[in-house]
């Protein structure tokens, strides 16, 4: 492929996607362009997340495409300053952008788009075989859209005309400069970015802002990140991480409404315990953590073959007995974006690449939450039900009772999440009674809180949005051996407590269940 | 619910205190068998980090 195909038409072309005839020769066409650039024939799996793009796109509903030929893409001229410009044979240096949309549009509409124009969001495409998927922002398909629970949003500018995007980016390794582990490191530092945690860093900073002294091997061409080398170099772009090991996850304290520890599991044949990312269901518990707090989270497995995604998202599927079934979202950048992840501790991909076990859990978090969630948790476990009984004990047949009920009965559960004091503050209206509205808002906070709620699981199982009971707040900068609650809320009860140790309250306050304040469905 | 979600035609009266509960710190609440639980079981979750970090790091994901 030579410039001139690869940025022609000028300044852009229209597609009509009316059938799934349009797709697939959309897909076929791509796959010859970018092939003839190899000139080495077809693309194999390189091709897959493009394939889900569209896949993604045509599930949305999309009937049309824009494509802006020459799109000058921030992250593909800093992979092509870094690496593609010092190579024998160049490619072009401009990328290409697929702009999806529900309404079908025409030529003569490109520079004035219809006010219906239903704009799913866009997939930029680089000059590289090995791949071609760059930034990409494509709305969650239908299904899957409460699922996702760490969308941003961005504005577009498309021919001058300004359309907005809420989705989780995504990116393709070019397996070049950048492996997986940039890709999903890029992919948690772009959605810092668009929620104003993180300044923008471009694709190739990731490779060539690595610390090689924390890897092995030449940096260019990459072979990947060590956990350590992504760490710093997360540090270094502002998001200090909090990284688990699968074999050593916290527990939270046994309380009401929290499992024991899992017990771990042994091989049948060789009777050796098996590696914990098989059997330790806490997993589960600390992933959904930062997922209702809108953070995604990067996983890596281990061995010969160790990758690295990133989960966006997940549902909750009620079952009989004491436990839901979570399904995670997943965005691989070797698969593509928006895919089930159906059972954590069996992860295989349909392809069969075997994801599980999983080992690592690292999650990127903004400077000044220090406070890590399972402390806050164990906390409020502790706290919210003595609350509750020391009201009962001053005002004996207060609502409190309703948090003791549902925790004798084991149908109390607990829901954490991170949040900025502000937003948190402004999710307020509608949500919780007049009285809590207004302590929490004047109360002084820290930039970032944890929430701990109290669920009755009960109405949880019904799908009934008002499931929350209660919650502690807590500064998100206290210790993790001594987190400090801002506040405690029971059904009827709020008590503040302010900076400098003094209690506001307790005051009397509504007792009905309210909707969480975390990012998605309970 | 002492008032009706949004309805904002009415001043919201000042908050009730609730006669005879008395709170101190957050931890006040709890007897000194819980707060030791408690703080034991924040020195777990300590513990239990500091291993993973001796543990981890090395691996190489790409």
């Amino acid at each position: 492929m030579d410039v001139a195909t690869w940025e022609s038409p000028d300044p852009g072309e229209v597609r009509v996607l009316g059938s799934q005839a349009d797709w697939d020769q959309l897909a076929k066409d791509y796959e010859l362009l970018l092939a003839d650039y190899d000139s080495s024939g077809g693309m194999g799996p390189h091709m897959a997340p493009f394939k889900r793009c569209l896949e993604v796109a045509q599930e949305g509903g999309a009937t049309s495409v824009v494509v802006e030929t020459r799109y000058l893409d921030v992250d593909f001229r800093s992979e092509y300053s870094a690496y593609y410009s010092r190579g024998f044979r160049t490619p072009p240096a401009s990328a290409r952008r697929l702009h999806f949309f529900r309404a079908p549009l025409r030529r003569e509409q490109l520079w004035d788009l219809p006010a219906d124009h239903g704009y799913l969001g866009y997939v930029i495409l680089r000059p590289v075989p090995l791949g071609p998927v760059g930034r990409t922002m494509l709305k969650p398909p239908p299904g899957m859209e409460t699922a996702v629970r760490t969308c941003v949003e961005e504005a577009v500018t498309l021919f001058g005309q300004r359309l907005e995007i809420k989705a989780v980016p995504f990116m393709q390794q070019d397996a070049q400069l950048d492996r997986c582990a940039h890709a999903a490191a890029w992919v948690c530092h772009y959605s810092a970015h668009r929620r104003h945690e993180a300044s923008r860093r471009p694709m190739a900073a990731f490779s060539v802002m690595a610390d090689a002294s924390l890897g092995y091997g030449r940096p260019i061409p990459s072979e990947g990140l060590t956990v350590q080398q992504l760490l710093e170099l997360l540090r270094l772009f502002d998001l200090p991480c909090l990284a688990y090991d699968v074999e050593n996850l916290p527990s939270i304290a046994i309380g009401p409404g929290t499992p024991p520890d899992p017990t771990p599991k042994l091989d049948p044949a060789t009777g050796e315990r098996l590696p914990a990312g098989r059997w330790d269901t806490r997993i589960v518990s600390i992933c959904c953590r930062y997922l209702n707090s809108g953070i995604p989270i990067l996983v890596g497995n281990q061995g010969s073959d160790a990758h690295a995604w990133v989960l966006c998202g997940y549902d909750r599927q009620p079952q009989a007995g004491d436990h839901d079934w979570i399904r995670f979202v997943r965005h691989d950048d070797q698969r593509g974006p928006y895919l089930w992840v159906t059972d954590v501790l069996n992860d295989v991909a349909p392809d069969g690449y075997a994801y599980a076990p999983w080992r690592y859990l690292v999650v990127p978090l903004p400077d000044k939450l220090w406070l890590a969630p399972e402390p806050a948790e164990a906390t409020a476990v502790a706290l919210l039900p003595q609350l509750a009984q020391a009201m009962l004990a001053a005002v004996p047949g207060a609502a409190a009772q309703l948090l003791l009920d549902r925790a004798a009965s084991g149908d109390l559960r607990w829901r954490t999440y991170a949040s900025t004091a502000n937003a948190f503050k402004g999710g307020l209206t509608g949500r919780v009674d007049p009285i809590v509205l207004r302590e929490y808002r004047v109360a002084r906070f820290p930039r970032y809180v944890w929430v701990v709620e109290a669920i009755d699981r009960t109405k949880r199982q019904t799908g009934a949005p008002d499931v929350v009971l209660g919650e502690a707040v807590f500064d998100g900068t206290s210790s993790g051996l001594r987190p400090q609650a801002l506040a405690l809320h029971v059904p009827g009860v709020l008590a503040i407590y302010g900076a400098d140790g003094a209690v506001r309250g307790p005051f009397i306050c509504g007792d009905d269940a309210y909707p969480t304040g975390g990012s998605g469905p309970s | 619910m002492s008032k009706k979600r949004g309805d904002r035609e009415t001043p919201l009266p000042e908050p009730t205190e609730i006669k005879g509960l008395h709170l101190r710190g957050a931890f006040s609440l709890l007897t000194e068998e819980q707060r030791a639980k408690l703080d034991k079981a924040l020195e777990e979750d300590q513990k239990t980090r500091r291993q993973a970090e001796a543990t981890s790091a090395t691996l190489r994901l790409g």
